[in-house]
Protein backbone atom coordinates (compact mmCIF):
# COMPACT_ATOMS: atom_id res chain seq x y z
CA UNK A 1 0.00 0.00 0.00
CA UNK A 2 2.74 2.57 1.02
CA UNK A 3 4.26 1.92 -1.76
CA UNK A 4 1.75 2.48 -4.16
CA UNK A 5 1.02 5.64 -2.57
CA UNK A 6 4.88 6.58 -3.06
CA UNK A 7 4.77 5.64 -6.75
CA UNK A 8 1.94 7.76 -7.19
CA UNK A 9 3.64 10.82 -5.37
CA UNK A 10 6.52 10.21 -7.76
CA UNK A 11 4.21 10.03 -10.64
CA UNK A 12 2.71 13.55 -9.66
CA UNK A 13 5.52 15.25 -9.02
CA UNK A 14 7.23 14.04 -12.47
CA UNK A 15 3.39 14.86 -14.27
CA UNK A 16 4.04 18.09 -12.96
CA UNK A 17 8.14 19.21 -13.25
CA UNK A 18 7.34 17.80 -17.09
CA UNK A 19 4.42 20.64 -17.96
CA UNK A 20 7.00 22.91 -16.65
CA UNK A 21 9.33 22.41 -18.83
CA UNK A 22 7.07 22.53 -22.13
CA UNK A 23 5.84 25.93 -20.95
CA UNK A 24 9.22 27.08 -21.50
CA UNK A 25 10.29 25.41 -24.12
CA UNK A 26 7.12 26.92 -26.17
CA UNK A 27 8.17 29.99 -25.45
CA UNK A 28 10.26 31.66 -28.22
CA UNK A 29 12.97 34.01 -26.90
CA UNK A 30 15.29 34.78 -29.78
CA UNK A 31 15.74 37.26 -32.25
CA UNK A 32 15.22 36.74 -35.74
CA UNK A 33 18.11 37.08 -37.62
CA UNK A 34 18.78 39.39 -40.93
CA UNK A 35 21.42 37.61 -42.43
CA UNK A 36 24.40 39.30 -44.71
CA UNK A 37 26.21 35.73 -44.70
CA UNK A 38 25.83 33.28 -47.58
CA UNK A 39 23.71 35.17 -49.54
CA UNK A 40 24.25 38.25 -52.22
CA UNK A 41 22.85 40.58 -50.32
CA UNK A 42 21.70 43.84 -51.61
CA UNK A 43 22.21 46.69 -51.03
CA UNK A 44 24.68 46.76 -48.98
CA UNK A 45 26.77 49.35 -46.76
CA UNK A 46 28.24 52.39 -49.34
CA UNK A 47 26.52 51.13 -52.53
CA UNK A 48 25.72 53.73 -54.74
CA UNK A 49 22.82 53.23 -57.31
CA UNK A 50 21.56 55.94 -59.67
CA UNK A 51 18.36 57.94 -60.13
CA UNK A 52 15.47 56.24 -62.10
CA UNK A 53 17.30 52.96 -61.26
CA UNK A 54 16.04 50.24 -59.27
CA UNK A 55 18.14 48.57 -55.95
CA UNK A 56 17.24 44.86 -56.33
CA UNK A 57 16.50 44.30 -52.77
CA UNK A 58 17.75 40.85 -51.50
CA UNK A 59 17.73 39.44 -47.96
CA UNK A 60 17.72 36.33 -46.25
CA UNK A 61 15.63 36.04 -42.97
CA UNK A 62 15.58 33.55 -40.83
CA UNK A 63 14.26 32.90 -37.37
CA UNK A 64 14.32 29.80 -34.59
CA UNK A 65 10.92 29.65 -34.59
CA UNK A 66 8.19 31.80 -37.32
CA UNK A 67 8.97 34.65 -39.37
CA UNK A 68 6.58 37.05 -38.57
CA UNK A 69 7.08 40.45 -41.13
CA UNK A 70 9.64 43.30 -41.99
CA UNK A 71 9.71 47.02 -43.16
CA UNK A 72 11.54 48.74 -45.47
CA UNK A 73 12.22 52.78 -44.90
CA UNK A 74 14.73 54.41 -46.67
CA UNK A 75 15.06 58.41 -45.80
CA UNK A 76 17.65 61.17 -46.63
CA UNK A 77 21.19 61.19 -44.40
CA UNK A 78 21.84 64.51 -45.33
CA UNK A 79 22.48 65.76 -41.59
CA UNK A 80 25.16 62.71 -41.08
CA UNK A 81 22.79 61.25 -38.03
CA UNK A 82 23.70 57.80 -37.36
CA UNK A 83 21.94 54.78 -36.17
CA UNK A 84 22.54 52.08 -33.19
CA UNK A 85 23.73 49.33 -35.79
CA UNK A 86 25.69 51.67 -38.04
CA UNK A 87 28.92 50.14 -38.33
CA UNK A 88 30.78 51.19 -41.27
CA UNK A 89 31.88 54.59 -42.70
CA UNK A 90 31.15 55.78 -46.15
CA UNK A 91 32.52 58.54 -47.62
CA UNK A 92 29.86 61.29 -46.85
CA UNK A 93 28.56 63.82 -49.46
CA UNK A 94 28.52 67.70 -47.60
CA UNK A 95 25.78 68.36 -45.21
CA UNK A 96 22.91 69.91 -46.69
CA UNK A 97 19.18 70.77 -46.61
CA UNK A 98 17.11 68.42 -48.31
CA UNK A 99 14.76 69.70 -51.11
CA UNK A 100 13.04 66.87 -52.18
CA UNK A 101 14.33 63.83 -50.68
CA UNK A 102 13.07 60.38 -51.56
CA UNK A 103 10.87 59.05 -48.10
CA UNK A 104 10.15 55.15 -48.38
CA UNK A 105 7.98 53.23 -46.11
CA UNK A 106 6.78 49.58 -46.67
CA UNK A 107 5.50 47.04 -44.47
CA UNK A 108 5.45 43.50 -45.97
CA UNK A 109 3.96 40.13 -44.81
CA UNK A 110 6.06 36.19 -44.35
CA UNK A 111 3.92 33.93 -45.42
CA UNK A 112 2.89 31.94 -42.14
CA UNK A 113 5.37 28.83 -41.06
CA UNK A 114 8.48 30.07 -42.30
CA UNK A 115 11.65 29.64 -40.28
CA UNK A 116 13.90 31.03 -43.50
CA UNK A 117 12.82 33.41 -46.12
CA UNK A 118 14.56 35.55 -48.90
CA UNK A 119 12.93 38.85 -49.52
CA UNK A 120 13.13 40.33 -52.56
CA UNK A 121 11.98 43.27 -54.07
CA UNK A 122 12.91 46.07 -56.84
CA UNK A 123 12.52 49.15 -55.38
CA UNK A 124 12.47 52.05 -57.93
CA UNK A 125 14.27 55.04 -57.75
CA UNK A 126 12.39 58.09 -58.62
CA UNK A 127 14.27 60.02 -60.99
CA UNK A 128 13.43 63.64 -59.60
CA UNK A 129 14.48 63.14 -55.94
CA UNK A 130 17.27 65.06 -53.81
CA UNK A 131 20.99 62.91 -54.81
CA UNK A 132 22.99 61.99 -52.07
CA UNK A 133 23.69 60.37 -48.88
CA UNK A 134 21.11 57.91 -47.91
CA UNK A 135 19.62 54.98 -45.04
CA UNK A 136 18.10 52.02 -46.14
CA UNK A 137 16.83 50.20 -43.19
CA UNK A 138 15.26 47.37 -42.83
CA UNK A 139 13.10 46.02 -39.59
CA UNK A 140 12.41 42.34 -38.91
CA UNK A 141 10.30 40.93 -36.51
CA UNK A 142 9.16 37.35 -35.74
CA UNK A 143 5.71 35.95 -34.47
CA UNK A 144 6.64 36.00 -30.96
CA UNK A 145 7.18 40.01 -31.23
CA UNK A 146 10.93 40.10 -30.95
CA UNK A 147 12.09 42.83 -33.51
CA UNK A 148 15.62 42.94 -35.39
CA UNK A 149 16.62 46.01 -37.33
CA UNK A 150 19.22 46.11 -40.03
CA UNK A 151 20.87 49.80 -41.32
CA UNK A 152 22.77 50.38 -44.57
CA UNK A 153 24.01 53.62 -45.65
CA UNK A 154 23.80 54.11 -49.69
CA UNK A 155 24.05 56.79 -51.83
CA UNK A 156 22.02 57.86 -54.78
CA UNK A 157 23.52 60.09 -57.45
CA UNK A 158 22.36 62.06 -60.07
CA UNK B 1 -9.23 3.82 10.35
CA UNK B 2 -5.89 4.03 10.60
CA UNK B 3 -5.39 3.43 6.97
CA UNK B 4 -7.95 6.43 6.08
CA UNK B 5 -5.60 9.04 8.25
CA UNK B 6 -2.82 8.04 6.57
CA UNK B 7 -4.58 8.09 3.05
CA UNK B 8 -5.05 12.01 4.22
CA UNK B 9 -1.78 12.68 5.11
CA UNK B 10 -0.56 11.82 1.99
CA UNK B 11 -3.07 13.51 -0.50
CA UNK B 12 -2.58 16.42 1.97
CA UNK B 13 1.38 16.30 0.62
CA UNK B 14 0.17 15.66 -2.71
CA UNK B 15 -1.30 18.96 -3.27
CA UNK B 16 1.64 20.58 -1.29
CA UNK B 17 4.11 19.04 -3.61
CA UNK B 18 2.10 19.89 -6.67
CA UNK B 19 1.48 23.32 -6.05
CA UNK B 20 5.41 23.79 -5.34
CA UNK B 21 6.04 22.40 -8.97
CA UNK B 22 3.17 24.26 -10.65
CA UNK B 23 4.34 27.51 -9.46
CA UNK B 24 7.11 27.63 -11.79
CA UNK B 25 5.04 27.47 -14.69
CA UNK B 26 3.17 30.76 -13.99
CA UNK B 27 5.72 32.81 -15.38
CA UNK B 28 3.34 33.88 -18.48
CA UNK B 29 0.79 36.04 -15.92
CA UNK B 30 -0.12 39.05 -17.11
CA UNK B 31 0.50 40.38 -13.56
CA UNK B 32 4.16 39.12 -13.26
CA UNK B 33 4.76 40.89 -17.07
CA UNK B 34 7.26 44.17 -16.73
CA UNK B 35 6.11 47.34 -17.62
CA UNK B 36 7.17 49.10 -20.96
CA UNK B 37 10.39 50.58 -20.43
CA UNK B 38 12.00 53.68 -22.51
CA UNK B 39 15.64 54.74 -23.08
CA UNK B 40 15.13 58.80 -25.35
CA UNK B 41 18.05 59.10 -27.65
CA UNK B 42 17.07 62.20 -29.79
CA UNK B 43 14.44 64.28 -29.41
CA UNK B 44 16.09 67.84 -31.84
CA UNK B 45 14.37 70.26 -33.94
CA UNK B 46 14.67 70.10 -37.70
CA UNK B 47 13.61 72.29 -40.33
CA UNK B 48 9.74 72.30 -38.78
CA UNK B 49 10.16 68.79 -37.56
CA UNK B 50 11.28 66.81 -34.14
CA UNK B 51 13.60 64.40 -34.80
CA UNK B 52 12.59 61.58 -32.20
CA UNK B 53 14.57 58.10 -31.53
CA UNK B 54 14.47 55.93 -28.45
CA UNK B 55 14.54 52.43 -27.92
CA UNK B 56 11.46 50.34 -26.28
CA UNK B 57 11.70 47.44 -24.37
CA UNK B 58 8.22 45.66 -23.76
CA UNK B 59 7.34 42.25 -22.54
CA UNK B 60 3.75 42.93 -22.84
CA UNK B 61 3.81 43.99 -26.29
CA UNK B 62 3.42 47.42 -27.67
CA UNK B 63 -0.32 48.24 -27.86
CA UNK B 64 -0.02 52.04 -28.29
CA UNK B 65 2.37 54.64 -28.20
CA UNK B 66 2.00 58.40 -27.75
CA UNK B 67 4.43 61.43 -28.44
CA UNK B 68 3.67 64.92 -27.11
CA UNK B 69 4.94 68.12 -26.74
CA UNK B 70 4.31 70.47 -24.34
CA UNK B 71 5.85 73.91 -23.05
CA UNK B 72 9.15 73.63 -20.61
CA UNK B 73 6.51 73.45 -17.67
CA UNK B 74 4.70 70.72 -18.83
CA UNK B 75 1.83 72.87 -18.91
CA UNK B 76 1.22 73.60 -22.33
CA UNK B 77 0.25 70.69 -24.85
CA UNK B 78 1.52 72.10 -28.39
CA UNK B 79 1.74 68.53 -30.79
CA UNK B 80 -0.16 65.24 -29.69
CA UNK B 81 1.09 62.50 -32.12
CA UNK B 82 -0.29 58.94 -32.24
CA UNK B 83 2.18 56.38 -33.47
CA UNK B 84 0.24 53.72 -35.68
CA UNK B 85 2.75 52.42 -38.19
CA UNK B 86 2.87 48.88 -37.49
CA UNK B 87 6.40 48.17 -37.15
CA UNK B 88 5.87 49.35 -34.14
CA UNK B 89 2.83 47.75 -32.36
CA UNK B 90 2.53 44.27 -31.38
CA UNK B 91 5.99 44.01 -30.94
CA UNK B 92 7.96 43.25 -27.80
CA UNK B 93 11.22 45.30 -28.41
CA UNK B 94 11.73 48.49 -30.37
CA UNK B 95 15.18 48.70 -31.65
CA UNK B 96 16.02 52.16 -32.61
CA UNK B 97 12.91 53.78 -33.02
CA UNK B 98 13.02 56.60 -35.49
CA UNK B 99 10.12 59.15 -36.57
CA UNK B 100 9.74 62.82 -37.84
CA UNK B 101 7.18 64.80 -36.30
CA UNK B 102 5.63 67.51 -37.34
CA UNK B 103 5.65 71.13 -35.68
CA UNK B 104 4.88 73.58 -38.22
CA UNK B 105 3.04 76.61 -37.03
CA UNK B 106 2.71 74.69 -33.75
CA UNK B 107 5.27 77.09 -31.87
CA UNK B 108 7.64 74.74 -30.76
CA UNK B 109 11.00 75.63 -29.43
CA UNK B 110 14.15 74.42 -28.17
CA UNK B 111 13.45 73.90 -24.41
CA UNK B 112 9.86 72.11 -24.75
CA UNK B 113 9.37 69.15 -23.29
CA UNK B 114 8.90 65.67 -25.76
CA UNK B 115 6.80 62.84 -23.73
CA UNK B 116 6.99 59.66 -25.22
CA UNK B 117 4.52 57.27 -23.90
CA UNK B 118 4.42 53.03 -24.44
CA UNK B 119 1.05 51.56 -23.09
CA UNK B 120 1.66 47.61 -23.27
CA UNK B 121 -1.45 45.04 -24.29
CA UNK B 122 -1.89 44.78 -20.19
CA UNK B 123 -2.82 48.67 -20.20
CA UNK B 124 0.35 49.25 -18.30
CA UNK B 125 2.00 52.56 -19.39
CA UNK B 126 5.74 54.23 -19.14
CA UNK B 127 6.31 57.41 -20.22
CA UNK B 128 10.03 59.04 -20.95
CA UNK B 129 10.25 62.65 -21.33
CA UNK B 130 13.01 64.45 -23.13
CA UNK B 131 13.87 68.14 -23.30
CA UNK B 132 13.69 69.53 -27.25
CA UNK B 133 17.35 70.56 -28.54
CA UNK B 134 18.33 72.25 -31.91
CA UNK B 135 19.59 70.13 -34.58
CA UNK B 136 23.23 68.82 -33.32
CA UNK B 137 25.81 69.97 -35.83
CA UNK B 138 28.55 67.36 -35.44
CA UNK B 139 26.77 63.82 -35.23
Amino acid sequence: MKKNILSLILLCALCACGSSDDDEESKDMTYPVINTADIVAVPTDCQVFKRGDVIPFNYLFTDDTELGAYNIEIHNNFDHHTHSTSSIECQMDAKKEPNKPWIYNKDFTIPSAQKSFTARHDIAIPADIDPGDYHFMVRLTDCAGWQQIHAVAIKITE
Amino acid sequence: MKNLKYMSLVLALLCVVSLGFTSCGDDDDDDDIAAPTIVMGEANLEDGEICVKADVAAPGRTASIQIVVTDASGNTTKVTKNVTDSKYIGVLNIPDFHLHVDIADKGVVAGDLLKFTVTDGNGRSTTAQKSITEEEDDD
